[in-house]
């Protein structure tokens, strides 16, 4: 199994003659699937789609700074009325918000990637709008809520990944901004372990949600908007962020139990995982994993996120998923190179600590080369 | 025999839209993901935890001996880091010996000894107070490890010496020539093409180890970042002399280059959106020259600026890239239907 799979995968005929095979469907009216695979519009590549989306972006650009450049001309030289001009933005901004919802549930916006980027920035713009609008006048708490309500609204109505990506990151971002502040600090943990499960939770339960086709687009964005939330929630912590002269973010983590709660969500998976290969999680080789996992997980309790990119890639690898190993292998990059980086130890001690565990590393590959060759000798 | 839509791949996007569909069931799905292999076997699992051992605990060792490497202090004696890293050498090229260059490990090992050479250079300069420019480290190491790079024929280590070339030469001519930023920008991108060009003529010659394609699209992507950031310098530095000149030609020349060589020798839908992306990089610079240049001493009217100057410049860039996006397809389009 590798990406390859994408180019070498059997065709879908042969598929379907195995399934019947093995009595999991009757597959007789060939003719109505052929129309449906037809009918699937493969994904745009991606240097096309950034490229649409630098156009788009750009144009868009030009045409909300014209409209706003109009307006300020147009109220420049008389005495602007702040009040009359927060009205205006927020009228614009909603009337775009609500067109781009609307645009998006029409079929072919949907299907055109530039026209899908042209109103992603459209729904962007309408948000600074009202933002802005609302920024004027009322308090911080109150922009946050209102922040929040609309992307929930975004989050359920709006149909493009991107936007729903955002969606998700703008809420926790309200929600870590609230958070600081009402300087209510331990609230991070809280909110880390919450992105954890709920990635768990749609990881698992992803291929099963399929009765309603709009509820598995939903949960296929969260499929990468929660884990990577939560990785970069990992990362805050270890920013030494100064909240003000005597609070700092850092003392707040609570490392132990984030690490805590995180290893028992990847003892849980990798339990799920094992169930699925219908290896008991009494066995031996069980016994073993879950032997290593706490053995990396007590050492680096200090970085909660070697735990947490660990759990996204024994999910990614589980569902093939190369985008969110490739995630994870960055953010487990960096969160092992600040484990080293905050031990507070001389460099020469890191560097023999990091040769002897590097040692261990390949002691281990060997070990496990060596019984993989005669299992393949076994099975020759 | 007719070749119908179901033979095309099983997809796990097709494959969803099945069971989306309903014409598989959850069980289905699941099979069907095992049997066009989305769904990694007991078997893939070993590899992937072997793998990720050998390269997490090669990774680990490199850091390792990098930070016994920088620690500046009087308690190991000189020669405990020298001698270990040429030790180290020693034993990755043992290693690629012993396993073979064909497979990963060789390679890795190879990559690694080449990583030293480099923290070996630095030691040296270090302990000994060479009095070394830059240049010299980097164009010394890219020298010392150019026989592991033909040697192993591998991608990611001609990626290290090719950034490693371009490090050496930008620091040589900076210090020894005193060049200024502009021809050592020309001069790079000009470098670049020359081994793009190669790098392609292998691959048309059918050399094994050229045909990756993702060091060419990488190679292509920073010649015309360069060229673009040549091009913005042009438009925007204030003053147009000596090399700047060039800056057009050889936007034109390159992108038509970049065109003709990769819709008529060598196929690649990526190189031709990057080629249209240029496009629409350097006409929205083109365009904010105008505007600048248009509203110096006139102190800026807001409205015709809103109603005339940036409407139309929006338009330009929508229709230019709604434009380059159709044709773009429309070729791609045309070489799966010769194909």
């Amino acid at each position: 199994m590798s990406r390859l799979t994408y180019f070498f995968a059997p065709p879908i005929s042969d598929v379907l003659d195995q399934l019947e095979a093995d009595e999991l469907g009757d597959f007789g009216d060939r003719r109505s699937i052929e129309h449906l695979v037809n009918g699937i519009i493969p994904d745009a590549r991606w240097y096309m789609q950034i490229l649409s989306g630098f156009g788009a972006w750009i144009s868009a650009i030009c045409f909300f700074a014209s409209v706003s450049l109009f307006v300020l001309g147009m109220f420049g030289d008389s005495e602007i009325d702040l009040a009359l001009g927060k009205w205006m933005f927020l009228v614009l901004g909603l009337i775009l918000y609500c067109g781009a919802i609307y645009f998006t549930w029409d079929l072919e916006t949907r299907d055109t990637v530039f026209m899908s980027q042209l109103t992603l920035a459209v729904c962007l713009v309408a948000q600074l709008l009202i933002a802005g609008a609302l920024g004027i006048e009322q308090d911080f708490n109150t922009i946050m809520l209102v922040l929040i309500i609309m992307e929930i609204i975004l989050l359920v109505f709006y149909v493009g990944a991107i936007q729903r990506f955002i969606s998700a990151g703008i809420i926790t971002a309200c929600l870590v901004s609230l958070i600081l502040y009402e300087q209510v600090l331990w609230g991070l943990a809280p909110l880390t372990i919450f992105l954890a499960m709920g990635t768990v939770y749609v990881w698992i339960q992803h291929p099963f949600i399929n009765e309603i086709s709009d509820i598995r687009k939903f949960f296929r964005t969260l499929l990468y908007a929660l884990p990577i939330h939560m990785l970069i929630l990992l990362v805050l912590p270890l920013t030494n962020l100064e909240i003000n002269r005597n609070l700092n973010i850092s003392a707040f983590a609570q490392p132990l139990f984030v690490t805590a709660t995180l290893l028992l969500l990847v003892l849980f998976v990798e339990g799920k995982i094992m169930m699925s290969y219908g290896i008991s999680y009494r066995s031996n080789l069980a016994l073993a994993i879950y032997a290593g996992t706490i053995l990396i997980a007590v050492p680096s309790f200090s970085i909660p996120g070697i735990m947490g990119a660990l759990l996204i890639m024994i999910l990614g690898f589980w569902r093939n998923n190369a985008v969110m190993m490739g995630i994870a292998t960055i953010f487990l990059a960096i969160f092992i190179g600040l484990f080293y980086y905050y031990l507070d130890t001389t460099l020469i001690v890191k560097g023999v600590t990091l040769i002897l565990t590097g040692g261990i590393m390949l002691g281990l590959w060997l070990m496990t080369s060596l019984h993989n060759s005669r299992q393949k000798k076994a099975h020759s | 025999m007719r070749r119908t839509p179901l033979h095309a791949s099983a997809t796990v996007n097709r494959l969803t839209v099945l069971a989306d569909e309903g014409v598989l069931s959850l069980e289905a799905w699941e099979r069907a993901c095992a049997i066009a292999g989305h769904t990694p076997t007991v078997r893939d699992w070993r590899v992937m935890i072997n793998r990720a051992l050998l390269v997490v605990g090669i990774i680990f060792i490199i850091a390792g001996i990098l930070f016994i490497g920088a620690y500046n202090a009087t308690a190991p004696p000189p020669w405990v880091p020298l001698v270990g890293l040429q030790v180290a050498i020693v034993i990755t090229t043992i290693a690629t010996w012993f396993f073979g260059i064909e497979g990963l490990v060789g390679k890795m090992a190879m990559l690694v000894g080449s990583m030293l050479v480099g923290a070996l250079l630095a030691v040296i300069g270090q302990e000994y107070q060479t009095g070394a420019n830059a240049y010299e480290v980097f164009l010394i190491w890219a020298v010392l490890i150019s026989g592991w790079v033909v040697y192993t024929r591998w991608g990611p280590l001609l990626l290290v010496w090719w950034v490693l070339m371009n490090l050496g030469l930008t620091a040589y001519w900076s210090q020894e020539w005193g060049w200024s930023n502009e021809p050592i920008l020309l001069a790079l991108i000009v470098l670049n093409a020359v081994g793009l060009a190669i790098w392609e003529y292998g691959n048309q010659r059918e050399v094994e180890w050229l045909e990756a394609r993702w060091i060419p699209r990488l190679m292509a992507l920073v010649t015309m970042g360069m060229e673009v950031y040549f091009m913005l310098l042009f438009m925007f530095s204030g003053y147009v002399e000596g090399v700047l000149y060039a800056a057009l030609p050889t936007y034109g020349i390159l992108l038509a280059l970049l065109l003709y060589g990769y819709t008529h020798v060598e196929r690649d839908l990526f190189m031709l959106a990057l080629g249209g992306l240029s496009v629409v990089i350097i006409t929205t610079a083109g365009i904010v020259w105008i505007v600048n240049k248009a509203n110096y001493g006139y102190n800026g009217d807001i409205l015709s600026m809103g109603c005339l100057i940036l409407p139309t410049a929006g338009s330009i860039i929508l229709g230019e890239t709604y434009w380059i996006i159709s044709t773009i397809n429309e070729i791609s389009a045309q070489w799966e239907r010769e194909e």
